[in-house]
């Protein structure tokens, strides 16, 4: 009897611990669907619960905003009650997404960045296709910005934040004080450099190399303007094995960055700098510029305390005939996963209507900063380098290429440019080593046109049951 | 109860045992198990696992990065090994004659130990920094600007400056062993060795090492399988792999397989190989250390 009750002890002692782990798989818990074509479930009079989630907000008051605005959503709808859950990092949302499914929670909005989306969760089947849900509000987005969320002619998620870009960052006293011009060119840039090394002693320019997601920001730049502006679409055609990625265009587009070294505008002390190393190098006069996404200005304007004004100007013009363009998106985005629950698409869709009016949105979509909402209507505020910004870079924008590039090939990319910039590799072996890392890549399995290899189940898996038509009227 | 249970029954260590066993078996054999079993599947991690059979394996073996991962995997396994064990050594042997500050020296010596790698990843980038580093501060005052170096931005010595750090922080856990070790040596051998005429090196190499064998060989596999399996977040916070790969080890390429590249499959299809490698390391390591104990 002893011994019985020590083991049943001993096994419920170790399960308890145990509990916590646990968890059916959502498949299993979904409520059932009604069939597609269907009507949507008859209305109830209890009040239904809609569940937004995501990682933990990254932007002063961003939370507070949020629950604002499910306040506000709730008082319009009072059928309607919205749990938020903000969870995780930015960087481990897809495995909190996962997580959630894996534990049967129930997930009707998800926010995540839309490098997470494209890389992962769209390909495994976790967002929903939002194509015909959206169809009657898809025209409130800045033109283009849908079209960003859009494989294979289906959006997949919503742009909820402002456009991010990237610029060159400067102390405009310094420049004042010697008298600089901002450049327009390469050749501007290099004098430009050289009186500040000349005059003040320090790097003109220090990068957060350390980071090595930066360094394809500048490679998308001089590969714009080599590839005469088709960096994107030259880039899907590689992808889809349409283009060898083994023309002028890509090896001038890694010379273009070696030059940047080799005229002393960068040095090595860039590839062991990391965010904080070059913002607190920035604001203490120790360089006197920086390459960066317009998303750092935050950042930036705290570290340098108003010690001196900060300015932007675009990347140089390098290649003549081509225009300056820069990587953009708007990284902050909404999705409905496929595993939500599918009674609730009419309140998703209304919530996401609600979310989508100028007025609802505003404080989210520039929680960030207040540089090119992605939703029309948005004011912004009277800021010059706000301003700057959305009149001089918001004419040269292209898709951020790592946006495009599987995850492997974007750190292969970020491993080359500084190898190539620095000197340990030429321009032709880097691109040598794309072409190589690529062709490994497929020959493991890598599927760039996904879409094209999935079954009927699969498109059953993300395409809505029903569209509400309650939300659109 | 306990009492009587000890008495009577032969099972009852198996009952003590149990939940740790348990709990090992969930959270350690489970999931290698499961590693096995999904090295030979394409998955991503999200949605349905194809059958792949060994071409995992196949696949990792043929990749370039990781082998340049598992040399540099090598490279800081033995740099790091000879040196805190080198160093731990040699602090014991200096901390065995001190008289004053005993406990300050081995206080001071042993505190890394305690501190997370991240936290001193941090550190230790900041004081590797260009800009601001003191470590490039203070060779520039002492007048040894020659010894400059991109300690972390040159992928010639990026490796060197991260395993540093490794070694810094385990030092004092090695030195403590090996000093425990040597205070258990018989004075009466010293002496005998003495009287023989023998010199303070012959006493060591004859005396000392011999008596404690066995906390070099238990030293030594600390150090190397530690090495192997240890250093993720050493790396990841210090380099992230960079520059241009130069620290990439194996550890963190498989996280980045798994987790960024979303290829599962192969990425524990590189951790069973790299177990393979630690298991056979350890392995022959332990025998012919452990050789001359059984002769």
């Amino acid at each position: 009897m002893k011994k019985a009750l020590c083991i049943l002890l001993t096994a419920l002692l170790t399960l308890s611990c145990l509990a916590g782990c646990g968890g059916k798989p959502s498949d299993s818990k979904d409520p059932s669907p009604p069939a597609q074509g269907t009507n949507p479930p008859a209305a109830s009079t209890e009040q239904r619960t809609l569940h937004i989630a995501g990682h933990t907000r990254m932007y002063p008051n961003e939370e507070s905003y949020w629950q604002e605005l499910a306040d506000k959503f709730t008082k319009e709808n009072p059928d309607v009650k919205v749990e938020i859950n903000w969870n995780g990092t930015f960087e481990d949302s897809i495995e909190g997404l996962q997580s959630a499914r894996l534990a049967g929670e129930e997930i009707d909005i998800f926010s995540v960045g839309a490098k997470n989306i494209r890389g992962g969760l769209i390909q495994a089947g976790l967002c929903t296709d939002l194509t015909d849900l959206i169809a009657p509000y898809a025209d409130r987005w800045v033109d283009g910005q849908i079209d960003g969320c859009t494989i294979d002619g289906r959006i997949w998620y919503l742009p909820m934040g402002s456009i991010g870009t990237v610029t060159f960052y400067y102390n405009k006293d310094m420049f004042n004080e010697l008298n600089l011009e901002i450049p327009q060119t390469y050749d501007d840039l290099v004098a430009v450099c050289a009186a500040i090394r000349e005059k003040k002693n320090i790097t003109p320019i220090l990068q957060q190399g350390s980071l090595p997601t930066y360094w394809p920001m500048w490679f998308m730049e001089t590969y714009a303007q080599t590839s005469g502006n088709r960096s994107a679409e030259l880039t899907r055609a590689f992808l889809a094995g349409e283009y060898d990625f083994n023309t002028d265009a890509e090896v001038e587009a890694f010379r273009l960055l070696k030059q940047f070294f080799d005229d002393g505008l960068l040095d090595s002390d860039s590839l062991n700098t990391d965010a904080d190393g070059m913002r607190a190098a920035f604001a203490q006069e120790k360089s006197a510029m920086f390459f960066g996404g317009t998303w750092e200005y935050t950042n930036a304007e705290a570290a340098v305390d108003g010690a001196f004004e900060m300015g932007v100007f675009e990347f140089p013009l390098m290649v003549e005939g081509s225009e300056v363009q820069h990587g953009s998106g708007s990284g902050q985005s909404l999705i409905v996963p496929s595993f939500c629950n599918k009674e609730n698409y009419d309140i998703i869709m209304r919530f996401l209507e609600f979310f989508s009016r100028p007025e609802n949105c505003a404080d989210i979509a520039t929680a960030a900063a207040d540089l090119l909402p992605c939703i029309k209507g948005i004011e912004t505020e009277a800021n010059p380098v706000y301003e700057y910004i959305n009149t001089h870079h918001v004419n040269h924008l292209a898709p951020y290429l790592d946006w495009i590039w599987p995850a492997e090939l974007t750190n292969i990319f970020a491993s080359d440019i500084p190898a190539v910039m620095a000197g340990y590799m030429t321009p032709e072996e880097a691109v040598e080593d794309i072409r190589t890392n690529y062709n490994r890549m497929l020959a493991e399995g890598y599927v760039y046109k996904w879409w094209d290899e999935w079954t009927e189940e699969d498109w059953a898996n993300v395409t809505p049951t029903y569209i509400p038509e309650s939300y659109a009227s | 109860m306990i009492k009587k249970l000890k008495q009577k029954d032969g099972l009852f260590p198996y009952y003590m045992t149990a939940p740790a066993l348990i709990l090992f078996t969930a959270f350690i054999v489970c999931p290698f198990v499961y590693g096995v079993y999904t090295s030979f599947f394409k998955w991503d991690g999200l949605s349905s696992m194809k059958w792949l059979g060994l071409q995992n394996y196949l696949f990792v073996l043929q990749d370039n990065a990781f082998w340049a991962a598992l040399k540099n995997t090598f490279v800081y396994a033995i740099v790091i090994t000879i040196f805190k064990n080198g160093i731990g050594l040699a602090l014991a042997l200096l901390l065995m004659g001190q008289k004053r500050g005993k406990g300050f020296c081995r206080t001071s010596l042993y505190m890394p130990v305690t501190f997370s790698y991240v936290v001193i990843g941090v550190l230790w980038t900041w004081i590797y920094n260009p800009t601001f580093g003191i470590l490039n501060g203070l060779l520039t005052k002492l007048g040894l600007s020659g010894l400059i170096q991109g300690w972390l931005s040159d992928p010639n010595v990026a490796l060197y400056s991260v395993a540093w750090v490794d070694i810094w922080k385990w030092i004092g856990f090695h030195m403590v062993l090996y000093l425990s070790a040597i205070q258990a040596v018989p004075e009466e051998l010293y002496e005998a060795a003495r009287i023989d005429g023998a010199s303070k090196f012959r006493e060591f190499i004859h005396i000392t090492v011999p008596q404690i064998n066995s906390t070099i060989v238990l030293n030594v596999l600390l150090a190397i399988t530690g090495a192997f399996v240890n250093n993720y977040n050493l790396v990841n916070v210090m380099t992230g792999g960079g520059p241009f790969g130069s620290t990439e080890v194996a550890l963190t390429l498989a996280v980045k397989t798994a987790f960024v590249y979303r290829n599962v499959g192969k990425a524990n299809a590189m951790s069973m190989i790299l177990f393979a490698f630690v298991f056979i390391i350890g392995f022959l390591q332990f025998k012919l250390m452990t050789k001359e104990d059984k002769n």
